[in-house]
């Protein structure tokens, strides 16, 4: 059964809302605790739809947020596509857990998404020094359980399946 | 029967990506798709400015009568002292040109386009410090370019499309910059830091006249930073004997987090070197041109 129209609107709009969630202007103060955004909505969409969101559509977002960012080509791109592959394998385990042990594992998969950005810009030489860099992570793991729910309830409200 | 496609898309992805990787840092190829790309993704960067615009306007049309008069006899006042100093900086210019006319040094070399740029976004992520202005190549701007603001260097252009480019950040870890000490014109490079606002004196030697407090302007080496704007302030210095170079702070003289305006400077030098290439080339032509005539009679 394919995503009706509808749904794929939809998916696409929580996405762009994601990416401009992204890159809105902040305090320098508030750069640091900014949500992975994005990987969090792609996470969401993986888990509710397996595979109807597809890695192809994570990697086309990633080349947006590399476009965007700045940072060399396809790297968002590659860690993007590589998450919401563990995120689709661990979808059914995940999805019986309870919201704070779900939190727990959206905290490493951010884990994995920064570690592999950390790694990805030491190897081309532009290595990150900065502790906040790795906040996010924090941020996202704590903003899961609302934005679950959230995400969840439009979809129940458009019928998204 | 879904695992192993899953599986096969996504390592064949991962290969692509890789090879991407690989291709955009070691060629320059990708400039061009870069450029496109962003040109295709800039409204988004318009949607996000947005709120702060309205912020602008509204701020803009709530102020009172009363406001706006005082703003304006306080501008009026600006525009005086600023006009005198004006003078003063002509007549010194005058001077300055005779006395280099005397020593038949050449004159200093002056910016002369200068185009206002809006800031539309900064970077995102803590570890970019970098800037997109609403200027690009099809306004001329182009990669190299020199970035002001009222108060200072900025950084320079590092990536162009056509209707936007990015700037980097004189704090950002892969920027220098060649600088100048106004008190004892010691030359020195300057580098970004990991910190918000902090730039770094690098390979000063321990016995260099340097002073926290001292006013550092660009040199004009290097031919990139126009000679002569402020750069920052020495916040600290720390001599260790034990060390071969002194660890000195610099405070930016430029409000990068506070600037919405900023200037792109279009430098004479461009203009010197594009007569040079030309002069090389008429005397390149002429040269084949001989050859050719000797080949020819042989």
């Amino acid at each position: 059964m394919r995503t009706s129209r509808m749904g794929k609107w939809i998916v696409s709009l929580t996405l762009l809302v994601a990416i401009i969630l992204t890159i809105t202007p902040l305090p320098s103060w508030a750069i640091g605790i900014r949500p992975l955004w994005v990987l969090m909505v792609l996470i969401y969409w993986a888990l509710a739809l397996e595979d109807k969101v597809s890695i192809g559509i994570a990697w086309l977002v990633g080349i947006v947020l590399d476009t965007l960012q700045g940072t060399i080509f396809a790297e968002h791109a590659l860690v993007m596509c590589l998450c919401i592959y563990i995120a689709t394998k661990l979808r059914r385990k995940l999805r019986l857990l309870p919201q704070w042990q779900q939190a727990f594992i959206v905290l490493l998969i951010s884990l994995f998404y920064q570690l592999s950005i950390f790694i990805i810009q030491s190897m081309i030489g532009q290595p990150i020094k900065s502790v906040a860099f790795w906040l996010p992570v924090l941020t996202s793991a704590l903003l899961w359980p609302w934005l679950f729910i959230l995400l969840r309830d439009v979809r129940r409200h458009f019928k998204v399946t | 029967m879904r695992g192993p496609k899953l599986g096969l898309r996504t390592s064949l992805l991962i290969l692509l990506s890789v090879c991407i990787m690989m291709f955009d840092h070691r060629t320059l190829y990708l400039v061009k798709v870069r450029s496109f790309l962003s040109d295709l993704v800039s409204p988004l960067q318009h949607i996000v400015n947005w709120p702060v615009d309205i912020i602008d306007w509204v701020d803009g049309s709530v102020t009172t009568h009363q406001t706006l008069l005082a703003e304006n006899a306080s501008l009026h006042v600006q525009q005086v002292l600023l006009n005198a100093r004006l003078e003063k900086l002509m007549s010194l210019q005058k001077e300055n040109n005779q006395l280099r006319s005397l020593l038949a040094s050449s004159p200093k070399i002056n910016t002369h386009k200068i185009m206002v740029a809006q800031v539309l976004a900064v970077a995102s992520a803590p570890f970019i410090k970098q800037l997109v202005l609403n200027q690009g190549s099809g306004n001329g701007v182009f990669v190299g370019q020199a970035v002001i603001d009222a108060t200072g260097v900025i950084g320079q252009v590092v990536k162009v499309s056509h209707f936007t480019s990015r700037v980097m950040l004189l704090t950002d870890l892969q920027s220098s910059i060649p600088i100048e000490n106004v008190r004892t014109n010691l030359r020195g490079i300057l580098s970004g830091t990991t910190s918000y606002n902090q730039l770094q004196l690098l390979h000063m030697p321990n016995t260099a006249d340097i002073q926290v407090g001292d006013q550092l302007v660009s040199s004009g080496l290097g031919l990139r930073y126009p000679i002569g704007y402020p750069v920052g302030t020495v916040s600290q210095v720390v001599r260790d004997p034990s060390e071969p170079f002194m660890d000195i702070m610099v405070t930016p003289a430029a409000q990068f987090s506070k600037t919405r305006l900023v200037l792109l400077l279009w430098p004479q030098e461009q203009k010197v070197i594009a007569s040079a290439r030309k002069q090389l080339q008429a005397i390149r032509d002429l040269q084949a041109k001989a050859q050719h005539t000797v080949i020819g009679n042989a």
